[in-house]
């Protein structure tokens, strides 16, 4: 367990070296989240206030989220290709879902720091009021929205180690996942088919958490404690499958040697 | 003891091609392969291109695993026991690939050493140690982007050491290396097996061979076809001397009929623009000189003289001679 945490230590260090050695990380701190607030904007613009504020600020920020979160988790991967070091690191003794949940924190952080940025911009510029009832409620619902997409960085990885195209797949991924989150829409506006997609999706529930914990009496009110549960309980469960997954994504690489290609 | 233990070693690779109709291609890359190396021993592989050289490392690192056979690692299966095997090998593969290259030599370093669970003091004394020890402790606060290719190959070294392995693999270390650098490299492994290390070592260059390896394998198309010390494997062909002869602009016939006339003994002949060295394996090199001077009348011969025969000439003949 100490080797464990000091491989997720030394992930998140790494990534973090590595975030601040990109010459582009200013742009996409700044113009990607800004982006997505200003389609939240237009698409709100005739919603009542309240709404407004909520996705507005929780829409684009959530968006701002998935694609730092799985952006981030598959670009590592693919640069791991590219430069040669994953057939250095895979023997290793370190374990790769403990690299993986390293990197995969930093970028659900990232994530979370344009959230901040896009409730900021919101209220400095478009005169947006935001006002946190249950402070406790709304940070436990924040921090269980990191955990959310952080696990599922995790779960992907074994994916993105398997294939040669992560980021084209990420990208795929990425859309889809706009929409089964409900992201910029109460889900209720899908069709009724589409609906299970959205409620194994963590994020669904922790993100509707946070709209809950905006109102006075979060922590007493049964339904945004049922969308805590819901989140802790698909988190648990997308550990153990990426726990699995891992293992078993391992001895195929070791039989296919699809490890180095590029 | 043994420290790598290997029998009856095979790797088939399955490549597929085509996207609607798949083709499946097996590829017999180790086949069957037996061989020990000893506590301390500076082992080397040798082998033309696509022998096998490389899966051998993969497997016993534990990153692929074998078809069939079974290999053990410092007393540990690497199939079976791969956790173990890691935490007492490390590997180096010849190139630059496999480092941050917009971290820092020294974030390189310390990375790895968490990986292999180095405690953060000893860690942080050792990259120290170790960037002096192949001679970065200068640049070690600049990106690896801006390494040159020499450096890049010695960071690797240190990147290797990092975990103060039992056994290290080498694969082609000194490739592409000026002759400065790779003099460099193959100081720190002759040093590494005086620190008590084993190295496993596989590379091209038959002098540095010759040079650093206590015993040494020949790999061909997948099968050991030869294996002993250097001494022991110039025997192996024989009591024989080599009658080098250079020459300037020799017509292609030419070759062909000295090939022919010389068919006792082998012949190989090396091109380098107009000029050819041509080297024949004899038991009879005055013989072999004064034939040698009638088959050539007619081309301008620069250079005739009799020598020792090298490992590269004991390569040449055993490679080329197994027509397995
Ligand atoms: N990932 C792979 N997939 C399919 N075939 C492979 C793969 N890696 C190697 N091979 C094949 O296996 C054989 C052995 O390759 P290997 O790289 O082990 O040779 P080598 O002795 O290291 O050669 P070289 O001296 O060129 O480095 C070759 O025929 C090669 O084409
Ligand atoms: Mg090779």
């Amino acid at each position: 367990m100490k080797h464990h945490l000091q491989v997720f230590r030394a992930a998140v260090r790494m990534t973090i070296w590595d975030y601040l050695a990109q010459p582009m990380w200013p742009f996409w701190l700044t113009i990607t989240p800004f982006a997505f607030a200003l389609v939240a904007v237009f698409l709100y613009r005739d919603a009542p206030p309240k709404t407004f504020a909520l996705y507005v600020v929780l829409g684009s920020g959530a968006m701002g989220m998935w694609a730092s979160a799985l952006g981030g988790c598959s670009f590592s991967m693919m640069q791991e290709r590219r430069w040669g070091t994953i057939v250095y690191t895979f023997t290793t003794p370190a374990s790769q879902l403990w690299i993986a949940a390293g990197r995969s924190l930093v970028h659900a952080v990232i994530g979370l720091m344009t959230l901040a940025e896009i409730a900021l911009i919101s209220v400095l510029f478009l005169g947006i009021q935001l006002t946190i009832a249950s402070p406790v409620a709304f940070l436990l619902a924040v921090l269980l929205t990191i955990l959310a997409f952080a696990v599922i960085g995790l779960f992907l990885n074994s994916f993105f180690m398997l294939t040669r195209s992560a980021s084209d797949w990420q990208n795929a991924l990425s859309r889809f996942l706009y929409v089964f989150c409900g992201v910029m829409y109460p889900i209720s506006v899908l069709p009724d088919w589409l609906r299970p997609f959205s409620y194994v999706l963590a994020p669904t529930w922790s993100l509707k958490a946070i709209r809950l914990s905006v109102e006075p009496g979060a922590l007493g009110n049964s339904d945004y404690l049922m969308n805590i549960g819901l989140t802790l309980l698909l988190t648990m469960v997308y550990l153990l499958l990426a726990w699995y997954l891992q293992g078993v994504t391992e001895h195929k690489l070791r039989i296919s040697a699809e490890l180095e290609r590029i | 003891m043994n420290v790598v233990q290997v029998q009856e070693l095979t790797r088939i690779y399955t490549t597929t091609q085509g996207f609607l109709k798949q083709k499946k291609r097996d590829i017999l890359a180790v086949d069957g392969v037996s061989f020990e190396v000893n506590q301390g021993e500076l082992f080397g592989m040798l082998g033309p291109n696509g022998a096998g050289k490389t899966t051998t490392i993969k497997i016993l690192t534990t990153l692929l695993l074998p078809t069939a056979g079974r290999a053990l690692v410092m007393g540990h299966d690497i199939s079976r026991e791969s956790q173990a095997v890691r935490r007492q090998i490390n590997v180096i593969y010849g190139g630059e690939r496999g480092l941050y290259r917009r971290l820092t030599g020294q974030q390189n370093l310390l990375y790895t050493a968490d990986l292999y669970g180095v405690e953060p003091p000893i860690a942080q004394k050792r990259v120290a140690e170790l960037l002096e020890l192949v001679g970065l402790d200068k640049r070690a606060d600049e990106r690896v982007e801006n390494y040159s290719r020499g450096m890049a190959q010695r960071l690797h070294i240190a990147r290797g050491l990092i975990n103060d392995p039992s056994v290290i693999f080498m694969d082609e270390p000194t490739i592409g290396l000026d002759p400065e650098a790779a003099h460099f490299i193959r100081q720190r492994i002759k040093w590494l097996t005086g620190q008590g290390k084993t190295v496993f070592l596989t590379t091209h260059d038959l002098w540095e061979a010759d040079q650093l390896c206590d015993r040494i394998a020949i790999l061909k198309k997948g099968k050991i076809i030869a294996l002993d010390t250097p001494r022991e494997l110039r025997r192996l062909v024989g009591d024989v001397q080599v009658v080098e002869v250079e020459t300037f602009g020799m017509p292609e016939e030419k070759r062909a009929g000295l090939e022919a006339a010389l068919k006792t003994s082998f012949v190989s002949v090396a091109t380098y623009g107009p000029k050819q060295t041509i080297a024949i394996q004899t038991q009879n090199p005055n013989e072999v000189t004064a034939q040698v001077q009638q088959l050539l009348k007619g081309v301008k011969v620069l250079n005739i003289r009799v020598r020792e025969q090298s490992l590269e000439d004991v390569y040449l003949r055993l490679v080329q001679e197994d027509k397995s």
